[in-house]
């Protein structure tokens, strides 16, 4: 291996998701394999760097002051869904569900990890309670403790005593289309937990 | 349910091994340090993921590797065979069985029992709390995946809170957020250990009268604090838990009391006593175990009757019985009866013919 060739394996490296292995075989791919695609590639990556920005309103990715959610005026703003990265929020647009306004924190509290208040998106969350028209809250973080301790964390500092706003968890339960003999037991407890009035 | 083979790649010092171990009775004699243990405890993560010796990943993987592979086959009678292959990395646990993997370790624990006897029971007794805390762990991970879902929880999330306390940068809303997360998984492990304490004493009662000493054992689970109060008890001690940059309350400082003759077993009872109240807490776990678990589960018993004479050996092999397979571990060789020995040498694997 050569120096320079050896530098990009070791940034590559460095990215999530990519061990070792993948590491050198996107650097040999792009380097000597195929190397015309790494012309529009880069020129890519540099249009994105200098374009792409946080929404200033919900955190979300975007190439002016406000994401495309966030622009949409068909979208409601009575409705505000928190959750913990773009990724999260890309997936449940995916859905075509939801037509209310997102918040990114972009992480969760996990003082293991050294994220506390500070490091996450909150003091605008703040900010965005106190001047919207907020009448619901759903909080789409995940079930496990550092979720659990983000939503208390925001019911106790920002909707604690806030007349007129109904603060929602999503559900957790059984994946469509699937029976209950093979789903976990963790699973089917949170899904019984989270069984709804049908009437009858 | 028997195990029938084991396969083992760079786990512990064992870069591979591969032991035939389908036998009603398995034991694997050699002198200490050989990897008699190394294999008992590969077999024994197909229950939960779980050592029964370790808590972190880090040492089951041999030095310099990147992972640890574990592949264990099995004979469920009557639901035929299956495989259960489990990897362990820095940081994560995986299994698959049959080639599906599982999405959690508590969905094994109903499938794949095991009962594991460890030679380091005998700090049940004398040892400190926390040797009481960790027999009860692993006995009920064996047995409750719900206690082993609790459990988990709760150390992530008492971790989470030692790491907040440690940063100083511990404001009250933040402990809050945490304790609030952590009531549910505290009460639930506190509940289930004094439930487990309550139907292991008549067991425990019964073997007792087996071996002689009638009426005598008792045992108590002594809470930290109790779940209802530990809300409380977490608001009004932070001030102090911040100065020791630790928890100083919750269901991690519980324990539980050995009683022998209503005394404490660790003051009021002799060695030789006291070996026989850890082996009669060993039965007890087992048939509590029996009464829990679907199939009967395999016993996995490590150097568990270390010096004791002939005589007391074969009784308490006796005493389990035929109908679950037994994978021991010794230096000495096994009673006679009809044991599958395997000579156990610089983690090699030789079965006596």
């Amino acid at each position: 291996m050569t120096p320079a060739f050896e530098k990009v394996r070791q940034l590559l490296r460095g990215l999530p998701g990519l061990g070792h292995r993948s590491a050198e075989r996107l650097a040999l791919h792009l380097l000597v394999e195929r190397p015309a695609k790494l012309a529009p590639l880069l020129e890519a990556l540099g249009a994105a760097t200098r374009a792409v920005r946080r929404c200033e309103r919900c955190g979300n990715l975007a190439e002016s002051p406000a994401c495309s959610v966030c622009a949409d005026s068909r979208r409601d703003p009575a409705v505000l869904c928190v959750v913990e990265n773009v990724p999260d929020l890309m997936a449940l647009e995916r859905t075509g569900v939801f037509r209310g306004t997102y918040h990114v924190l972009h992480g969760r509290l996990s003082p293991i990890n050294g994220i506390g208040p500070g490091e996450l998106n909150l003091a605008r969350l703040g900010e965005r309670l106190a001047t919207e028209p907020v009448a619901e809250v759903v909080l789409a973080l995940g079930n496990d403790i550092e979720g659990e301790a983000t939503c208390h964390y925001i019911r106790e500092s920002f909707l604690a005593g806030r007349m007129g706003t109904k603060v929602t968890r999503i559900g957790f339960g059984l994946p469509s289309g699937s029976g209950l003999t093979f789903a976990d037991a963790e699973t089917l407890r949170s899904s019984l937990e989270g069984r709804r009035d049908v009437g009858g | 349910m028997r195990l029938t083979r084991v396969r083992a790649a760079d786990f512990r010092n064992l870069s591979f091994a591969d032991v035939d171990l389908d036998a009603p009775r398995v034991f694997l004699l050699g002198p200490n340090g050989q990897g008699k243990t190394n294999l008992l405890e590969a077999a024994g993560l197909v229950t939960a993921l779980r050592s029964f010796r370790v808590t972190d990943i880090e040492p089951l993987v041999r030095l310099g590797c990147a992972e640890a592979r574990v592949r264990v086959d099995l004979d469920l009678g009557a639901e035929g065979q299956a495989c259960v292959e489990v990897t362990l990395a820095k940081g994560a646990r995986r299994a698959k069985v049959d080639g599906t993997p599982v999405a959690s370790a508590a969905e094994l624990v109903p499938r794949f029992p095991t009962v594991v006897f460890c030679s380091d029971d005998l700090r049940l007794v004398r040892g400190s709390p926390g040797n009481r805390r960790r027999w009860l762990d692993l006995a009920l991970s064996g047995t409750d995946p719900a206690y082993l879902r609790d459990l988990r929880a709760y150390t992530r999330a008492l971790e989470s809170r030692n790491a907040l306390l440690r940063s100083g940068q511990a404001d009250d809303a933040q402990l809050e957020a945490l304790e609030r997360a952590m009531a549910e998984p505290a009460a639930g492990v506190a509940a289930a250990r004094a439930e487990a304490l309550a139907d292991l004493a008549p067991h425990l009662r019964g073997v007792c009268d087996l071996a002689g000493f009638s009426g005598l054992a008792e045992l108590t689970h002594r809470a930290d604090t109790p779940a209802d109060r530990l809300a409380e008890a977490w608001r009004s001690g932070r001030r102090l838990d911040r100065q020791t940059e630790t928890t100083r309350h919750g269901p991690h400082r519980d324990d539980f009391d050995i009683l022998f003759g209503g005394r404490d077993a660790a003051t009021h009872a002799s060695e030789g006593q006291q070996r026989l109240l850890v082996l009669a807490l060993c039965l007890a776990q087992l048939r509590r175990a029996d009464q829990r678990a679907a199939t009967p589960p395999v016993i996995l018993a490590d150097d568990v009757l270390g010096e004791l004479d002939e005589e007391r050996r074969r009784a308490f092999w006796s005493a389990i019985g035929d109908t679950h397979q037994v994978v021991a571990t010794g230096t000495l060789p096994p009673p006679e009866g009809a044991w599958k020995i395997i000579e156990v040498r610089d983690g090699a694997y030789h079965p006596r013919v």
